[in-house]
């Protein structure tokens, strides 16, 4: 479980519409370890990995955004493929 | 008291530092307590602050003449004197409490972070009593030159000297033999605004070290001239975007090729051109001429093409399908700078079978040679012979140069055996 500080410190998240009608927000971990500078493109790649391994055939549409107010749009996935 | 004249000041070094001594052996032999005598450590910051000061004089005198009645503050840092007499700062402020006890120091003002402001007794410079001056009515150095000089900087510590500054030896001195009141004044600029004088000291920037050092370093940065700079600075900012702008064609030429379906965001999108940066490039650390990563770059393309050949060669072949794993300089499994062993190998052997086709070449012309066939039938074995070597040396190659004159030998051998042999039958 992500922390509040790490919500507010992660550069991307990722709102997922799972089949069963859920909808989440993942935000990203953007560091190789703690004291490490934030790499956006290694949060962007650790939740792909999350939405094309761990939540395999569960959702239907992914997003990833900026983690800012009118964050710009990254990346989106629809049925297990990046368009 | 004597009258001063306006005329500007000429200080010679030796002058002052005599003047000083006597002032110092003067106000010693007044004390009748020991401990309120100056001491040789207070000689030798009493000393240090006088030939900084003369310096700075010196350097004021090129943009203005000093004149005795106008005389400018000093401007130093406690903790470059501290530097420079190889003690604590908290040394340096007693020493600065005793001295104006003693009169050498008249007046201090504290700048914060500009360093700090100190009046030095004119008696000590002039060797004169000098009338009374209230210390509002000195002039700051700053207010005087700052018409002149942008940011006079306060002096810091410098090296020793080598030579006396004041010395007219090796330096166009030039007293103006017209106007004699201005004997001994240096000479700002020459009718054309060019200086016309020698005016730096030497000094030992190869022991100039530390916190000084630095300052030194600085200016002279900051006395290079500024168009140059300015060059200088245009030329490395082209060769910046000419070495970026080779890490974009090829990560363009390899994502069409490799990757032609990939989508990728702008962060993931620079996180890749990083990756090549570093592992295909090696971060231009070598310092190569533009032509010279310009061939390196086809080599880096002709690698890609490598790679896509052998992935067609064969279902069973891949690479990773994200590029930030296969250009990942770690990735020493299946990561792209394996290709370079590749490419090495592939150079090696497309030489061996060019040189192996040369010499089947040259053997195929010397044996219609013998035969008095081919278009080599005129020329003597010897005008042959040149001609190949001639033919073989344009692509400098030493191993084809050895393995033509080995075989040459080795028929030469042949031939004279069975020369041998034709003649014992005979």
């Amino acid at each position: 479980m992500i922390s509040e500080i790490g919500k507010r410190e992660a550069l991307s998240k990722c709102i997922v519409w799972f089949y069963d009608g859920n909808v989440r927000t993942f935000y990203s971990l953007d560091k190789n370890h703690r004291r490490a500078k934030q790499n956006q493109a290694l949060g962007i790649q650790r939740l792909e990995k999350m939405l094309l391994e761990t939540f395999k055939g569960k959702w239907e549409t992914a997003i990833i955004y900026e983690n800012k107010d009118d964050g710009a749009e990254l990346a989106k996935f629809k049925r297990g493929h990046r368009i | 008291m004597q009258q001063i004249s306006s005329s500007p000041i000429y200080l010679e070094f030796s002058t002052v530092f005599a003047n000083t001594k006597a002032y110092m052996d003067e106000h010693n032999s007044s004390q009748s307590r020991l401990t309120d005598c100056l001491s040789n450590s207070h000689r030798a910051t009493v000393f240090s602050i006088v030939r900084l000061y003369l310096k700075q004089l010196k350097r004021a005198s090129l943009l203005q003449p000093v004149l005795p009645d106008q005389l400018p503050s000093f401007r130093t840092f406690n903790i470059s004197l501290a530097k420079e007499q190889g003690c604590t700062v908290r040394t340096i402020i007693n020493h600065k409490e005793r001295l104006k006890k003693a009169g050498i120091i008249i007046g201090e003002e504290r700048r914060g972070s500009g360093g700090t402001e100190l009046w030095i007794n004119p008696k000590l410079l002039l060797g004169e009593v000098f009338p009374a001056q209230k210390l509002n009515t000195i002039p700051s150095i700053s207010d005087i030159f700052c018409a002149n000089v942008k940011n006079f900087h306060p002096l810091v510590h410098e090296p020793h000297e080598q030579e006396n500054a004041n010395s007219t030896v090796g330096k166009s001195i030039s007293p103006d033999i017209a106007n004699p009141e201005d004997k001994g004044v240096r000479k700002v600029a020459d009718e054309n605004g060019e200086p016309s004088i020698a005016t730096g000291t030497l000094q030992e920037h190869h022991k100039n070290m530390g916190e000084n050092g630095k300052c030194s370093a600085s200016k002279q940065a900051i006395s290079a001239p500024p168009k140059q700079k300015h060059e200088q600075k245009n030329g490395e900012e082209a060769e910046r975007i000419f070495l970026l702008s080779l890490i974009r064609q090829f990560w363009q030429h390899a994502r069409t090729i490799l990757y032609p379906d990939i989508i990728l965001s702008d962060p993931e999108n620079n996180e890749v051109l990083n990756l090549i940066w570093e592992s295909v490039y090696g971060k231009f650390r070598v310092r190569y001429s533009q032509s010279q990563w310009i061939a390196y770059h086809n080599t880096a393309l002709a690698r890609v093409d490598m790679v896509k050949r052998w992935l067609d060669r064969d279902v069973n072949h891949w690479i990773p399908q994200k590029p930030h794993v296969y250009f990942d300089p770690q990735n020493q499994k299946n990561g792209f700078i394996n290709t370079w062993e590749w490419y090495v190998r592939q150079e090696t052997l497309k030489i061996e079978i060019r040189n192996q086709l040369e010499l089947e070449k040259v053997k195929k012309e010397t044996l219609t040679h013998n035969q008095e066939k081919g278009r080599f039938k005129n020329h003597s074995r010897l005008q042959l012979f040149r001609i190949h070597e001639k033919r073989l040396s344009k692509f400098k190659d030493e191993a084809l140069m050895q393995a033509y004159y080995a075989g040459l030998q080795y028929s030469l051998q042949i031939k004279i055996h069975s020369n041998d042999i034709r003649n014992r039958k005979a």
